[in-house]
């Protein structure tokens, strides 16, 4: 089979790239922001004296793992209206990458969690310390740096996962990639362009992220 | 002299022989469509999964619709067996330009653009795109919603991406890959209108009663085709014969009848 491979084909089609790289962006930070948040909530509970707390916090790592985000966001988007809720794309999407994101997040700061001796909750306590107070001088500041490392692999995991946002009609890149493709029958060349894209989006968070440790921690080695 | 004459004669004619039969090799390696699907015992067609009556799927997961006893008839001429490819808007040309199915019977609307890249047969149906709203929707005619909080929901790389914009420039386009999710969405509230097939739009109408009703007015014609890899006359010849017999003796009529309960709109354009 020939096939002559022309980027050019794809330019009239660029314009359209920039506002869809921007929502790729601009979900995937959420969506970790957001991720981290719940993540934090579950990781805490699952290590709760309360067994019940405990079982529902298992409960919400397990489920999210192990339902595929295409049926989440399908879910989300096409299947909560049936009972009141209409949201739109943009909201769908977010939350659908959040829930999921939150399951392996929940994961991640468990095992830092795990990595903090006794003794520091023992000492905080001591200290007349409430519970937020603990957490937020105590733990999670040694919770973060010894997870650092392993948040990068899960950003990433989390813009890779903002591609399947187009199936509930998010003009993100693979929407862009799709639809340009189909309207140009020029698929091979929009495939590249949007791998470059989503290679370029992942290095610009991940370079963030190392920024970012440098400027929060001394040893060399959390900063990673 | 003349001997030398007879000599470089010999030698052309023997090169021009090997030429040829090199030729002939490669030809038949390579081959016409028509003769891998004959070779084969099967041809691979592309159908759609959630157009009914087109193509839907019945419970047990096997398709069937208009589209899909017309890919079954076409088998039968060709004394060869059906496999039928569940496919999707997007996939139907790319499908074909790299050779992963056949043709596509795929309510696939023809037009000059998309030839440049694949082929087309003649039509074995004429009909029109128009607008499917909820039924209280306020419009009553298509230009009625060009507004930009208008949401317009729209097949990916469908023929709908070039006939909704000229109508309704002020909408937005909502893109889906499959008619089930637009229609969900259509259903959900999520977008105001539905560009598709007349046809399908009648029979949602039907399916869901009390909850949709068809606009006034059109967004394009469209002539149904039967989509072809590019560059294959002979397979080309042999499907365009057979759409042309289908449609010439009735069959067609016949078969529009069991699925859309009404007649067959004359297959041609009016200009």
């Amino acid at each position: 089979m020939n096939y002559t491979f022309t980027l050019r084909t794809v330019f009239p089609y660029l314009g359209g790239l920039v506002p869809a790289a921007e929502l790729t962006l601009t979900i995937s930070v959420l969506a970790i922001l957001i991720s981290m948040v719940i993540g934090a909530v579950v990781a805490v509970m699952r290590r709760s004296r309360l067994r019940a707390v405990r079982f529902v916090g298992a409960a919400y790592v397990e489920v999210m793992r192990n339902t595929p985000l295409l049926v989440t966001l399908y879910i989300v988007y096409f299947a909560s209206p049936a009972i009141g809720i209409r949201l739109s794309s943009f909201t769908a999407a977010l939350l659908g990458i959040s829930l999921n994101a939150a399951g392996y997040m929940a994961e991640i700061i468990r095992a830092g969690l795990i990595a903090v001796p006794r003794g520091q909750f023992e000492a905080a306590t001591a200290q007349g310390m409430s519970v937020w107070q603990m957490f937020r001088h105590i733990i999670f500041p040694q919770v973060f740096r010894t997870i650092y490392a392993p948040l990068g692999n899960q950003f990433i995991a989390v813009i890779l996962a903002s591609s399947l946002a187009s199936a509930v009609a998010v003009e993100e890149v693979t929407s862009w990639m799709e639809t340009v493709g189909a309207n140009s029958f020029r698929f091979f060349e929009t495939f590249v362009v949007a791998a470059i894209v989503y290679v370029v989006l992942c290095q610009t968070i991940n370079l963030a992220r190392l920024q970012i440790g440098r400027m929060l921690f001394r040893q060399p080695d959390a900063r990673r | 002299m003349q001997q030398t004459k007879g000599l470089w004669m010999k030698a052309a004619l023997a090169g021009a022989a090997l030429m040829l039969s090199v030729g002939g090799a490669a030809a038949q390696q390579n081959g016409s469509i028509l003769q891998q699907v004959l070779t084969r015992g099967t041809v691979r067609i592309a159908v759609l999964g959630s157009l009914p009556p087109f193509a839907q799927m019945t419970p047990s997961g096997t398709p069937e619709g208009y589209d899909i006893d017309i890919a079954n008839m076409l088998a039968a001429a060709l004394k060869v067996k059906a496999e039928l490819i569940v496919t999707d808007i997007p996939t139907r040309v790319t499908g074909l330009q790299t050779h992963k199915f056949d043709l596509t019977i795929a309510d696939f609307t023809r037009n000059v653009e998309r030839s440049t890249t694949i082929a087309f047969t003649d039509p074995y149906l004429v009909t029109s795109m128009k607008a499917l709203v909820p039924i209280d929707s306020p419009a009553k005619t298509i230009t009625d919603l060009n507004d930009p909080k208008i949401r317009v929901a729209i097949d990916r790389g469908g023929t709908d991406e070039i006939a909704v914009p000229p109508m309704l420039p002020l909408a937005q386009l909502v893109r889906f890959n499959a008619e089930a999710d637009e229609l969900a969405s259509l259903l959900n509230g999520q977008t105001d209108i539905m560009a598709e097939d007349t046809l399908y739009n009648h029979r949602q109408i039907h399916d869901h009663p009390g909850k949709l009703r068809e606009l006034d007015g059109a967004f394009a014609q469209a002539e149904i085709a039967i989509g072809l890899p590019a560059g294959d006359f002979d397979w080309y010849r042999v499907i365009n014969l057979w759409v042309h017999q289908f449609n010439a003796t009735g069959k067609n009529a016949v078969l529009f009848k069991k699925w859309f309960g009404f007649d067959l709109p004359p297959i041609q354009a009016h200009y």
